[in-house]
């Protein structure tokens, strides 16, 4: 048995160094791309390019305020989400952030539409509205968002 | 393609082996002996010749056009329980060629005993292993006469131009050297061979892989210290959706979430809000100083005091919704449970 094997593997030697480069050959190419280039060949990884291609087409303001951390948004990100907030200039919001809570105080002006605001708001992931208040004399609305 | 050197013949009656020498095509006779080990060559390519007493050369028609007819490589085609088992049987792969399918097969045990030790000795030095039929050329109203021991067998051409080999009436003058002068045939490609064939590698092949492995991973690191190139790889990994995503879960369960909370509807409490709000009369409307809504789905109205009489007729008519009213110096709040 032993003695069948060894003759096999004598016989077999050559193709199986062959097979061996093309498989030693392959994963460091492999692998040298990925650590240059980020070459990725993975269904997951490409299922993630799609959803990648797909994010890019939401505004930023709104991507900012999904993807980052509270703690890491820098004034510019701020800027960018009420930007995003404040549709052709109907109105104008100010982001205090506290404790995981988003205050939104905003002043509305002319044809500003509330219902599309809260839409725009709803749209964030794993947040809700807790809070809601108009003050009608201020033209003033504070949203607790959290 | 190498030249064959040597040819030997394996034969069923002694002396087992002839070894013949191959020259211009033209086989010439060297020695015969029973035992191998007697047969010592320096550097040799060898055709093994079988004896028609030692194999059978099969050959059957089939119909090419039905296309319905697959060969299949380790399939016997020439079974018959009544002569021999297949089981007892070592057989060549099939050949088809010209709507003919050919088989050469032998008994196991003379093949273990007589070609096994050719193979171990000879191994990567042998060109085939094949019948007399199919090993030489034979010219018109030629008769080949092929001695082992006392059987004969008569070699001509059939009426197709083909090599036939019939068996002959036991001769009394036996030939040990019957291919000696005889016109090898090159040729063998659609006979069928005992030699199983092994993939072969040789060294150049590895090397070429290894090169070419090597020149690639050469080329990504020089490509990564050139910046034109690396631009032009990046881009094109981009377009091919080929470059790595940092936490591919995440960017998958954010688009995902976000594709879903697009087609998602105001939650009831604001419509419900909506809609009580639309049940006040402009003129009380226009007394509203703030209005609050929280998430218990509570909502609270402060009206200035002077809306006092409007509040109380728009509660009167309004009984069902069980509006609680509460004064203060200032104001007057509205509170309802949605």
């Amino acid at each position: 048995m032993m003695h069948n094997f060894k003759k096999a593997l004598k016989d077999n030697l050559n193709v199986y160094v062959f097979i061996s480069i093309i498989i030693v050959g392959s994963i460091i190419s492999y692998l040298n791309l990925s650590i240059t280039f980020n070459l990725s060949l993975s269904s997951k990884n490409q299922k993630a390019v799609i959803a990648q291609d797909k994010l890019n087409k939401f505004p930023e303001g709104l991507l900012l305020v999904s993807q980052k951390h509270q703690n890491k948004l820098t004034e510019n990100d701020t800027q960018n989400i009420v930007n995003w907030l404040d549709d052709k200039g109907k109105s104008k919001s100010k982001i205090n952030l506290n404790n995981n809570r988003f205050i939104i105080s905003l002043n509305y002006f002319k044809d500003f539409d509330l219902a599309n605001y809260i839409k725009k708001l709803l749209l964030i992931p794993n947040k809700k509205i807790q809070n809601l208040e108009i003050k009608n004399k201020e033209k003033l609305i504070t949203i607790e968002f959290f | 393609m190498k030249n064959i050197t040597h040819l030997l013949r394996v034969k069923k009656n002694n002396p087992i082996y002839e070894l013949y020498e191959v020259k211009d095509s033209k086989v010439l006779f060297l020695e015969e002996t029973n035992n191998l080990i007697n047969i010592d060559l320096d550097n040799p390519f060898l055709r093994v010749v079988l004896s028609t007493s030692l194999c059978v050369e099969g050959e059957r028609h089939f119909e090419e056009k039905r296309k319905q007819f697959k060969v299949i490589n380790d399939q016997f085609y020439f079974n018959h329980q009544i002569i021999s088992n297949e089981k007892d049987l070592v057989f060549s792969k099939p050949k088809a060629f010209q709507n003919k399918l050919r088989q050469l097969w032998m008994n196991k045990d003379e093949y273990n005993k007589l070609i096994v030790p050719i193979i171990e000795k000879y191994n990567k030095k042998l060109e085939s292993i094949i019948s007399e039929k199919s090993s030489f050329i034979v010219n018109q109203n030629q008769v080949i006469k092929l001695f082992d021991g006392k059987n004969l067998s008569l070699l001509r051409l059939n009426e197709k131009g083909l090599n036939e080999i019939s068996i002959g009436q036991n001769g009394q003058n036996i030939n040990n050297n019957c291919f000696h002068g005889l016109l090898l045939n090159i040729e063998t490609r659609n006979s069928p061979n005992l030699k199983t064939e092994k993939l072969k590698i040789n060294f150049s092949s590895h090397l070429t892989l290894f090169l070419f492995f090597l020149i690639i991973n050469i080329f990504i690191f020089y490509a990564n210290n050139n910046p034109i190139y690396s631009l032009k790889i990046n881009y094109f990994l981009t377009e091919m959706k080929m470059n790595k995503i940092k936490n591919p879960d995440k960017v998958i369960e954010l688009e995902e979430l976000l594709r879903f909370n697009l087609n998602t509807q105001l939650p009831d409490e604001f419509n419900l809000f909506n809609g009580f709000i639309n049940l006040f009369p402009d003129k009380l409307l226009s007394r509203l100083e703030e209005s609050q809504l929280s998430d218990g789905g509570t909502v609270k109205l402060r009206f200035d005091t002077n809306a006092m009489k409007e509040i109380l007729s728009f509660t009167n008519s309004n009984n069902d919704l069980n509006i609680k009213i509460k004064t203060f110096d200032d104001y007057i709040l509205l509170i309802k449970e949605l």
